[in-house]
């Protein structure tokens, strides 16, 4: 995967290596939140209401996402939110995103949030942006992969989409009811 | 020789010591040598001068009182000759009581010069022992030893009465006291002129005056009372002087004045003339009028102080005053109460909201000019001025008023435009030090405000402080730019070339860039009349002179906008026009479309000017109005009568904007509310605004007609969105991200979402928000049920 590959350090390690580390990461640091920022500004300027996400407080590297439920699915007006950690190689390095609201799916961990989903993981590329996971999880709601589930009860039940709406409204928890 | 014969010749030469107060022969100047002789070999000479000296005191104990008794308020002394007078004054009471009491204290005080001479030449070897002065020094502490606690009322009537006659016939800047003339009483002394006792007093005050030199108490008596009236003299003279008059320069005139008139008092009392002890030497009196000197600009600053704000209002033709103050505040220490009372005044009695933007502003560079010329390094202007920006700053319709004043023809701002062309990139030359003339480099003065933006800030001119006002070029561009398609919007094709040139001025000041848009717009309206003159002398298009076959045919000139760069404009409604003139709107586009190819015309009917002739019973008139106004008025000729919701649904424009327009016919005479809401057409109706109210303020001015369009504040409103208006569009980008924070974060405090706002949304943007200005926001949205304020907290609502 080339395109993972941050092209500057690869360049700068080999041309300067008098130039210290620190210095390094410093500079790739403000080229991070220069990417978030502008990440930050399309989010909030795009009128797309299901999917939204805010850095959580000073920090820029840690944002809360929204994301609801897409219709004519089981999870059609069921509002998630989730957590969104970006590493210092982001966007080189995929952010780590986990289900704060508890989710019963087929590709998310009930307990700890954690989801399965290939883009977040071996299939990231550079290209992607808060945008497009937050998106693509949406999509995940209404079209789990139940090939790899981390919730073997919900993968089980999926087929049975009366059923699982049941246990699913009866495991969901508004984050702002409490 | 016993003691007692050496006693009897001590008393022989000193009788002073003899106890019966039996006067003794006094001894000759022989017998004195002998009996001194015999006091210097029995080593006698400090018990005598003890003992005369104890003795002279004990006398003067005793007098001391009666001295004071003439202190004293209604005493009973007898005052010789004076009874008989009728007008009596009571500095002339004063005067003579004062007189008589000197006297009295001379005469005692040379009673004992003798004594005290002969004493003196016991000690004829030793010339440090100056007995007189020591006597002198004696009246002095026992005077003071029984002060009584009004004594100096009577020293002051004293010197107020001498110093009157004195001055009787001072002539300070032509201003003679000539009310008095011909009256009966003299200017000096107040008697009858047949009466005068001038001279008298004159004659009897350096007379006092040498006899209390002579003993030595004039300064421990006196000095005090007499700084204080030449103190109070000064001021009453400057404040005569400077009284509303700033137009005359004054300080060299109240400098002869101390030089001449208080130079001669001051040597009149201390140098009188037969005097021959040199009490007050030469330079004591130079050093002395130079405190007075001081004392004059001191008093002259602080009157000019004053009335600065009235100087400023009244400026340029208080330009003498402020030079004379310019050159006093230097030799005085009073910059800091200036800056108060200055800003005292502003406060008071301009930064009000009675008082007009338009005024403030003239008020705000009539100070800078002032100032400056107080001030040059301009510390203080920045200082005083601060109050007025922050004023400005707050009011809404500043920028417009600065903008329109930069330029209208014939203002004085607009000059000031003209004058200062060369002033663009200013932070390059105020950053770098300029090391060419070091040598005359000079230090801020010690009250100036250190920060780097006030060096900027004092160099620069009157416009740049004018726009500097808000710290920002855009908004005053934006501002003009609104101004700017306003003026084109209404005045059509006519002053095109002025607009230009000040567009160009402007340019120097602000640079190409931001005034890019204003360019387009000039080059719009240019373009526009060409296009017009084209559509209408080419044959081919539809709209020649040919092609003109119908009656009620007439002219439609088009301003052709380029969207992108003419400001957004305010009214969105789209007005219904009477569907002969619509008609006519198509045929121009048609021309339009035919000439320009592949483009076409998208009108905006409640812009622009329609000249209409209305053919009344007996009378036709002409105005020059809105299209909105002349739709109303087309409605009329067809139906008599229209209720506001008819007239509404049939032009598509909302109610309130109609009853407003139709205020304009009313006010012409040609509508009236028959009943609420319901108006009729009069053919014969008296216009209640008189034409010679209106002034030149409205810019909508047509040349051939009758009739101004209306002057009312309505009228006034701009077709085009004011900066104001553009702000909120800035905002609305934050809104957007509060949206994404709340959806997220839930609730939050309104600090929080500021310096969330801060961190994250202002870089992108370039737009800042004061905290107030977000809470206003953000109540706004509370107002709109977008947001919900709980636990001071905010939410977006569900």
């Amino acid at each position: 995967m080339a395109q993972n590959v941050n092209p500057r350090l690869e360049s700068s390690s080999s041309d300067s290596p008098k130039r210290s580390k620190d210095m390094n990461d410093r500079i790739e640091s403000n080229k991070v939140i220069q990417r978030l920022q502008k990440e930050l500004m399309s989010l909030m300027m795009s009128c797309d209401e299901s999917v939204s996400a805010f850095p959580e407080g000073d920090n820029l590297f840690k944002w809360v996402a929204t994301i609801i439920g897409p219709s004519d699915t089981v999870y059609e007006n069921l509002k998630y939110k989730l957590s969104m950690e970006f590493p210092r190689g982001y966007p080189y390095k995929p952010p780590t995103v986990i289900f704060i609201t508890p989710c019963f799916h087929p590709n998310v961990d009930f307990e700890s949030g954690s989801i399965c989903l290939d883009i977040l993981k071996e299939k990231w590329s550079a290209m992607y942006d808060v945008k497009a996971i937050l998106i693509s999880l949406q999509s995940l709601l209404g079209e789990p992969n139940n090939e790899s589930p981390l919730n073997v009860k919900a993968a089980q039940m999926w087929p049975r989409q009366e059923e699982f709406k049941a246990t699913l409204l009866s495991t969901y928890k508004d984050s702002e009811s409490n | 020789m016993d003691k007692k014969s050496y006693w009897n010749d001590i008393i022989i030469a000193f009788p002073i010591l003899s106890k019966d107060e039996q006067h003794f022969e006094q001894c000759d100047d022989e017998q004195f040598v002998v009996i001194k002789n015999i006091i210097v070999e029995n080593k006698l000479i400090s018990f005598v001068h003890g003992m005369v000296m104890n003795k002279i005191k004990q006398d003067l104990m005793a007098k001391v009182n009666e001295f004071w008794l003439y202190f004293m308020p209604n005493n009973v002394v007898e005052l010789s000759g004076l009874k008989t007078q009728e007008q009596i004054f009571e500095d002339y009471i004063g005067f003579e009581k004062f007189k008589t009491a000197i006297d009295e204290l001379f005469n005692l005080a040379q009673s004992y010069v003798d004594t005290i001479n002969r004493l003196q030449m016991l000690f004829e070897n030793n010339n440090r022992i100056n007995l007189l002065k020591n006597l002198n020094a004696q009246i002095c502490a026992l005077l003071h030893s029984q002060l009584p606690s009004d004594y100096n009322s009577i020293i002051y009537q004293f010197y107020r009465a001498a110093l009157k006659v004195f001055s009787k016939d001072d002539i300070v800047g032509d201003k003679k006291n000539t009310s008095k003339e011909g009256a009966s009483c003299c200017n000096g002394c107040n008697f009858e002129i047949v009466d005068c006792k001038c001279d008298y007093i004159l004659e009897s005050f350096h007379l006092t005056n040498w006899q209390l030199i002579t003993i030595g108490i004039l300064e421990p008596l006196a000095g005090d009372v007499i700084i204080d009236l030449i103190h109070q003299k000064i001021e009453t003279e400057v404040l005569e002087i400077t009284k509303e008059n700033f137009g005359e320069h004054q300080v060299s005139t109240l400098e002869k004045w101390i030089d001449t008139n208080v130079y001669d008092w001051m040597k009149y009392i201390y140098k009188p003339k037969c005097s021959t002890t040199l009490n007050l030497e030469d330079t004591n009196i130079e050093v002395f009028m130079k405190k007075l000197k001081h004392l004059l600009y001191e008093s002259y600053t602080r009157t000019r102080i004053d009335q600065l704000f009235n100087i400023i209002i009244e400026y340029p033709d208080s330009e003498p005053a402020v030079i004379d103050l310019s050159f006093t505040l230097h030799k005085t220490n009073l910059k800091s109460e200036l800056c108060k009372k200055l800003q005292n005044a502003l406060h008071s009695r301009l930064l009000h909201p009675a008082v007009n933007t338009i005024d403030i502003i003239t008020a705000y560079t009539a100070a800078i000019k002032v100032l400056r010329k107080i001030d040059p390094c301009g510390a203080l202007l920045q200082e005083v001025t601060q109050p007025i920006r922050a004023y400005l700053r707050s009011r809404k319709d500043t920028v417009r008023c600065v903008m329109t004043t930069l330029t209208e023809e014939g203002h004085y701002l607009t000059d000031e435009l003209v004058r200062n062309e060369n002033v663009l990139d200013e932070d390059d030359i105020y950053e770098e030090e300029n090391m060419t003339d070091w040598t005359k480099w000079m230090p801020d003065p010690v009250d100036a405000n250190p920060s780097k933006s006030s060096k900027r800030f004092r160099n620069s001119d009157t416009v740049s402080m004018l726009v500097d006002i808000y710290g920002t070029r855009e908004l005053f561009v934006n501002e003009y730019r609104a101004l700017l398609a306003d003026r084109l919007l209404t005045q059509f094709m006519d002053n095109i070339g002025d607009e230009i040139r000040y567009l160009e001025l402007l340019k120097l000041r602000f640079g190409d860039s931001l005034l890019h848009s204003c360019s387009v717009m000039l080059k719009d309206v240019y373009d526009s009349k060409r296009i017009n003159h084209h559509l209408y002398s080419d044959p081919t298009s539809n709209l020649s002179s040919n092609n003109l076959n119908n009656e009620l045919e007439f002219p439609v000139r088009a301003i052709i906008v380029s969207n992108q760069f003419w400001p957004n404009f305010k009214d969105n409604f789209n007005v219904e026009l009477p569907p002969v003139i619509q008609k006519h709107l198509d045929n121009y586009t048609k021309a339009f479309e035919s000439f320009k190819g592949n483009r076409t015309l998208n009108w905006k009917p409640n812009l622009g000017i329609i000249n209409i002739d209305l053919q009344l019973r007996d009378k036709i008139l002409n105005f020059t109005v809105s299209p909105i106004h002349a739709t109303i008025i087309w409605h009329f000729q067809e139906q008599e009568e229209w209720t506001i919701n008819d007239l509404s649904i049939k032009m598509c424009v909302p109610a309130t904007t109609l009853r407003r327009r139709i205020g304009f016919w009313q006010n012409q005479g040609l509508l009236r509310e028959k009943s609420f809401d319901k108006f009729i057409f009069v053919e014969d109706g008296i216009p209640t605004t008189s034409l010679s109210g209106k002034g030149n303020r409205n810019s909508v001015v047509s040349r051939n007609s009758e009739f101004v369009y209306g002057d009312d504040d309505d009228e006034m409103e701009s077709a085009v969105a004011s900066a104001q208006d553009q702000r909120e569009e800035e905002l609305q980008v934050f809104w957007s991200y509060i949206v994404g924070m709340l959806t997220n974060l839930d609730s939050l405090p309104l600090d929080r979402i500021h310096q969330m706002l801060k961190m994250f949304a202002t870089q992108g943007t370039g737009v800042d928000c004061s905290l107030t200005q977000l809470r206003l926001f953000l109540d706004e949205k509370v107002k709109q049920h977008l947001l919900i304020f709980t636990g001071g907290r905010y939410k977006l609502a569900k």
